[in-house]
């Protein structure tokens, strides 16, 4: 029972996140909460799995969750990939833009102000050298 | 034509993707400078001077905020040559790995064949230290390019390549890393892009050796390849 009372305390919150995500995107959040409803009904209600399972030919109720566990985590993935790839294309359309718009010629100093614009990030995250431009810069 | 930064006429820009090659960048750049003055450095991300050394030798030098990779590089470098109005653009290596004579044997490939893209090719000319596992990984790439472009080449990544306005123009290199190499093979034969291989030289030293790509980097080139074409 105490199993059965975390798993569905877990689901609501997943299910509350994904209702909450709806506004990023209907997709994920739709099929998120779906799937967070669809596991509460199965903690509470076990034997559903397996007449499921039974209707679709799979035989066993634990195989069924386990295929679409797996088919799940197929489109996770693949929604995280194409997310992460989305966020590069971004990131290094705008280090472009940036490095194209602050070209240095050869006399300018890349550690002086002509070079503050497109300095490295440092690994914390800010430029290694910032300084303020002067207005005549 | 536009007139370049330093007022010569802009016909030819020599690019160069680099990461941390203070070491040799201005070495590089000074040697191309005495042939080819229109050189644009991209330092990509770079930890060390290169942007300082490549500004001094005299490049123009554009900097990525962080390390995008190799390709992502080349592609802002090329960017650039082609708001400078240039009519040629060569993609030389950072790591001081390529001759600079070389660069004339690609124009003159172009002007003969009246090609879109030269592609410098050690295999028909000579690479000097080349260790054994490099050239056994260059000839399975030269398959794989076989088996998914259909291009017939000898040397399928060379770094030192001459493209026209044309061909420069119509390339979009999607593939930030080592992967780019097989991308613009890729893209120049779905634009139907002329192009014609030419003998030149790389010479390995134990910096270049140490700095170019491992056979490890294979798997990852395959794996960026495969997923990108996911992706599109």
């Amino acid at each position: 029972m105490l199993f059965k009372i975390i798993l569905t305390l877990a689901l609501l919150a997943f299910a509350a996140y994904g209702l909450l995500q709806r506004r990023t995107s209907r997709l994920v959040g739709g099929l998120s909460t779906f799937f967070c409803i669809s596991g509460l009904v199965l903690v509470w209600n076990p034997e559903l799995s397996t007449e499921i399972a039974n209707i679709v030919g799979v035989g066993r109720g634990a195989d069924l969750v386990f295929y679409v566990f797996i088919a799940v985590m197929g489109f996770v993935g693949l929604y995280l990939h194409l997310r992460i790839e989305s966020t590069i294309r971004m990131i290094t359309d705008l280090a472009r833009a940036n490095a194209l718009q602050n070209p240095l010629y050869p006399g300018s100093d890349p550690d002086g102000p002509d070079g503050a614009a497109s300095a490295p990030i440092s690994a914390a995250g800010r430029p290694d050298r910032i300084r303020p431009r002067k207005p005549s810069d | 034509m536009a007139e370049s930064f330093n007022g010569d006429k802009n016909v030819l820009w020599v690019v160069i993707a680099a990461f941390d090659e203070a070491k040799v960048i201005g070495r590089v750049v000074a040697d191309v400078r005495r042939i080819y003055p229109n050189i644009v450095v991209v330092d990509d991300g770079s930890k060390d001077g290169t942007a300082s050394e490549a500004l001094a030798a005299g490049a123009v030098v554009l900097r990525h905020p962080l390390n995008l990779g190799q390709g992502a590089a080349l592609q802002t470098a090329i960017r650039f040559a082609l708001s400078q109005d240039a009519s040629l653009i060569v993609t030389f290596d950072a790591d001081g790995q390529h001759m600079v004579s070389d660069v004339a044997v690609l124009i003159e490939a172009q002007r003969k064949a009246g090609v879109d893209v030269v592609l410098g090719s050690r295999f028909l000319g000579r690479a000097v230290d080349m260790p054994r596992s490099k050239a056994l990984t260059l000839r399975a790439a030269v398959l794989f390019t076989r088996l998914t472009t259909g291009m017939a080449l000898t040397d399928a990544h060379n770094g030192l390549r001459l493209l026209t306005r044309k061909a420069a123009a119509s390339l979009s290199l999607k593939q930030n890393r080592m992967a780019h190499a097989s991308e613009i093979l890729d893209q120049v034969r779905s634009a139907n892009l002329k192009y014609v291989e030419a003998p030149v030289t790389i010479s390995y030293s134990e910096y270049s050796i140490q700095k170019g790509q491992r056979i490890s980097s294979s798997f990852y080139i395959l794996m960026d390849l495969i997923v990108g074409r996911f992706g599109r």
